[in-house]
């Protein structure tokens, strides 16, 4: 698992925690050096060119900016193969050779992850039990017991490592709360760990007992391609589904052109209101796309003359925009948002943070007012009937802009 | 008499041509099945008292697998499981903790038979998968059947006086990398027959060319496809240290394909929802009349498979149809009826323009953006003046035109009228060739339905 590079700015924090994770990528290799054999060169030199051939290959986005890749099986394997040091040394040379453009300091923290991973693995690998003679293994029991439940342990302590580092470098360096990354990668890499750990103990078969040496890498790669196409067709509809959205947006705008702008904009305010409130990860996708769709029931309306009365039940123009969304799976909580709730708590119901977005936005964005938000809020709310965390989630939002700084 | 001889070829051929592939698909497999019977029957039975680990193993891995097929968004039917499953029995040979698995190949095929055919009786019995059987579920199991036959045959059968290739595997003197590399190219047969018949059967179903189908099932999902014929040798190489459990260890990657197809699958669905809900746009807005968006899409998708275009470019052309009209929000006043064909050349160009602007906000759908932007270039710009238009935005606009000039119905009398219309315009706005294809969709529905 890597980070993407985003924007070119980094701040200083992010260079601190950078050198942070570095030494400690260091001092673990140095650790695994002192405390064990070099790795059999061999074994070594084949692992870390295969690896970097798979590397090269290109990986995974599975959510925006994390991404996974095939490299967990091979440092897993390698962890077995060539022990912690050679395991970790693989995770630093392959993140090295990347073909993939990122910021130095980019790849300098996925080198410095990949080597630290490398390392958990072999080491927590042994600490579980794990055979140094897998060669000699024969046998379910054996085989189960000093091999797959060691790889076993050993991913899932590379999981855990992984996400405090990814985690941590996605609050340093742009602000998400380690809560919201660590969900999301949690839920997005949370099977696919656990068949990693299946496919590394293969191939460690393959390897070792049934002899065919690092021929085994080739043979196992085949179904790794496999599920690289699949998690790439995946990944490809994924981002399509997503800016299928901005389809509906440039719709809704060559329709209502006094407009352009505003869907975004609401969407995002939406968004960081959401997170600002402490919203899981799933309401706040929610939320920003019910902002960015919240006009589309306005196509329905004439485009002259006089605007239809409000319908008996007493739905509006959201209300038509959340019926036409009936039926789009992966638009059924923003539809619901745009559908309209009511409070049962002082928390602020999705709607009502959508709403505020968007007024928001209409005065300011739109019509250009300048109004400081007290006094768009006064305006807007004059029964101050809204949770007081909203209105000053609103205010902490405005005041600052999102933060362009990204590793 | 040679005229009676004429007249009887011809019977005979026209036969075939009505024949479905499918039902030659599924004729071979019970062919194949019978001469298992006669042959194994016996054999069969022994084996499931010798090998009750292994054989349950892989009837319940086959029968699971045949249950949970998967359907890709171009409609190809996939048991990854299931296949991989069978060929593993096919390429077994020692294994840990067990006698050989030294069987005749009519055992492998009948075990691999009866998982699938109870697998097709669950699939009828239950309502929530008896909804996804379609037509070609019964051609697709008989197809499996048939590249997994092949594939132990290959490996169990021996000519004459030499050693079987099951022997030569089973031989510890053998090279465990020759035994890896033998056994992978035994697989790739057996695939590469399962997805032949299959494609047969797509194209005789869909009324495509053969040609293309093929190479839709060769390349479509490629990668997939090369990922199945390693697992089948894993779990020989495997079984002598793991015993049974190699063949559900070496399934599990592919298990992890079929989890991650199954969301690819899943949001490609949910894509098609999208922009269903956009090509519904223009009717909210009273731009257009209800469902032109959909019929034009069917009819362009199928005079699509007409023409030989690919599996690939089909979904690009079914995403343009369903989007084609999206440029006509930009207009002040609604044209009517909606009908882009009754519109001034100009406008039609711009409403194309505007359209394609719009579906160009996502950069992955280009190719569809082309489509739509190309079907306001009449015909006579490619012959004359040498515009590249796409095949697919000529089959667009030819099946837009054709549902503007029906209003939607699908009478005799309104088919005859818009045919003629859309003659006067041929090989000046429309290609001859597009509109051929559409008539023999016309055509062939129409005789269907009467």
């Amino acid at each position: 698992m890597t980070v993407e590079a985003g924007q070119p700015t980094i701040s200083s924090a992010t260079h601190v925690y950078i050198a942070s994770v570095c030494g400690v990528a260091v001092a673990a290799l140095m650790a695994a050096a002192l405390a064990g054999a070099p790795p059999d060169p061999g074994p070594f030199i084949a692992l870390a060119v295969l690896s970097a051939i798979i590397w090269s290959v290109g990986e995974n986005l599975v959510e925006s900016q994390v991404g996974i890749t095939l490299l967990g099986i091979l440092l897993l394997a390698a962890a077995v193969v060539v022990g912690p040091l050679g395991a970790g040394l693989v995770g630093v040379l392959v993140a090295g050779v990347s073909r993939v453009r990122t910021p130095w300091s980019a790849r300098v923290f996925n080198m410095a992850v990949s080597g630290l991973l490398g390392v958990v693995a072999g080491v927590v690998y042994s600490a579980a039990g794990g055979s140094s003679q897998a060669a000699a293994l024969r046998g379910l029991g054996p085989v189960t017991a000093e091999l797959a439940i060691p790889l076993l342990v050993a991913v899932g302590a590379q999981a855990v490592v992984n996400v405090i580092l990814i985690a941590g470098i996605m609050r340093v360096s742009q602000g998400v709360p380690l809560r919201l990354t660590a969900s999301r990668l949690f839920l997005t890499t949370g099977a696919l760990s656990l068949g990693y750990a299946v496919l590394a103990t293969l191939l460690v078969i393959l390897w070792l007992p049934a002899g065919l040496g690092a021929v085994s890498v080739v043979l196992a790669l085949a179904p790794l391609m496999g599920a690289q196409w699949a998690l790439g067709q995946y990944a490809a509809q994924k981002r399509t589904q997503e800016q299928s959205l901005e389809l509906l947006v440039a719709a809704i705008e060559l329709r209502l052109p006094h407009l352009v702008g505003h869907a975004a904009r609401v969407g995002q305010l939406a968004g960081r209101l959401a997170e600002h409130l402490g919203l899981g990860a799933a309401e706040v996708r929610d939320i920003e796309r019910a902002g960015l769709l919240h006009d589309l029931g306005q196509i329905a309306l004439p485009r002259s003359g006089p605007r239809p009365a409000p319908r008996p039940d007493g739905s509006t123009h959201a209300g038509r925009g959340a019926q036409m969304l009936v039926g789009v799976a992966f638009l059924r909580g923003a539809a619901a948002l745009l559908a309209g709730g009511s409070r049962v708590t002082d928390r602020p119901t999705g709607s009502e943070i959508v709403a505020l977005a968007a007024a928001y936005d209409m005065a300011v964005g739109v019509h250009q007012r300048d109004l400081s938000v007290a006094e768009f809020c006064l305006e807007f709310d004059p029964t101050q009937s809204l949770p007081v965390r909203l209105t000053e989630a609103l205010a902490w939002c405005v005041a600052r802009p999102r933060s362009g700084t990204s590793t | 008499m040679c005229g009676q001889t004429e007249i009887r070829d011809e019977y005979v051929r026209r036969a075939f041509r009505r024949l479905p592939a499918g039902s030659v698909v599924i004729s071979l497999a019970l062919v194949v099945l019978l001469a298992s019977i006669a042959t194994g029957f016996e054999q069969t039975v022994r084996a499931w008292g010798q090998a009750m680990p292994l054989m349950t193993t892989v009837f319940v891995l086959v029968l699971a697998g045949a249950v949970m097929e998967i359907r890709l968004p171009s409609g190809r039917r996939l048991a990854p499981v299931a296949m991989t499953a069978g060929l593993s029995a096919s390429v077994l040979h020692a294994i840990d903790g067990s006698p050989d698995f030294d069987v005749r190949p009519a055992v492998v095929i009948l075990l691999v038979a009866s998982a699938q055919l109870l697998a097709l009786l669950i699939r009828h019995a239950t309502p929530s998968l008896a909804a996804r059987v379609g037509a070609g579920v019964h051609t697709a199991s008989a197809a499996r059947l048939l590249g997994i036959a092949l594939a132990v045959w290959l490996v169990r059968s021996s000519i004459g006086e030499r050693r079987s290739l099951w022997a030569w595997a089973a031989d510890d003197s053998t090279s465990r990398v020759l035994v890896a590399l033998a056994l992978i190219g035994v697989c790739l047969v057996g695939l590469a027959l399962e997805r032949t018949l299959a494609a047969a059967a797509r194209a005789r179903r869909e009324h495509a060319r053969l040609r293309a189908a093929l190479r839709d099932e060769m390349t479509e999902a490629a990668p997939l496809s090369l990922a199945l014929v390693v697992p089948a040798p894993m779990a020989a190489l495997t079984a002598p240290v793991v015993g049974v459990a190699a063949i559900p260890l070496s399934l599990l990657p592919v298990v992890l394909i079929s989890f991650s197809v199954g969301l690819y699958v899943g949001v490609g669905a949910t894509f098609r929802q999208t922009v269903r809900t956009l090509a519904r746009l223009t009717e909210e807005g009273g731009y257009t009349p209800r469902r032109h968006a959909e019929r034009v899409a069917d009819l362009a998708r199928a005079t699509a498979f007409r023409l030989g275009v690919s599996a690939h470019d089909v979904r690009s052309l079914e995403f343009a149809a369903l989007l084609h009209d999206l440029g006509q929000l930009g207009l002040q006043h609604p044209i009517p009826a909606g009908a882009t064909v009754l519109a001034a050349p100009h406008d039609q160009q711009t409403m194309a323009n505007d359209g394609a602007a719009i579906i160009r906000h996502n950069p992955d759908l280009e190719v569809v953006a082309t489509v739509v932007e190309g079907q306001a270039t009449p015909y006579r710009s490619v012959v004359e003046y040498a515009v590249e238009v796409p095949l697919t935005s000529r089959i667009l606009k030819v099946a837009n035109a054709f549902d503007d000039l029906t209003g939607g119905r699908r009478d005799t009398q309104a088919i005859t009228s818009a045919i003629e219309r859309m003659h006067l315009g041929l090989g000046y706005e429309y290609d001859p060739r597009v509109v051929m294809a559409l008539e023999q969709v016309i055509n062939q529905r129409w005789t269907t339905r009467r």
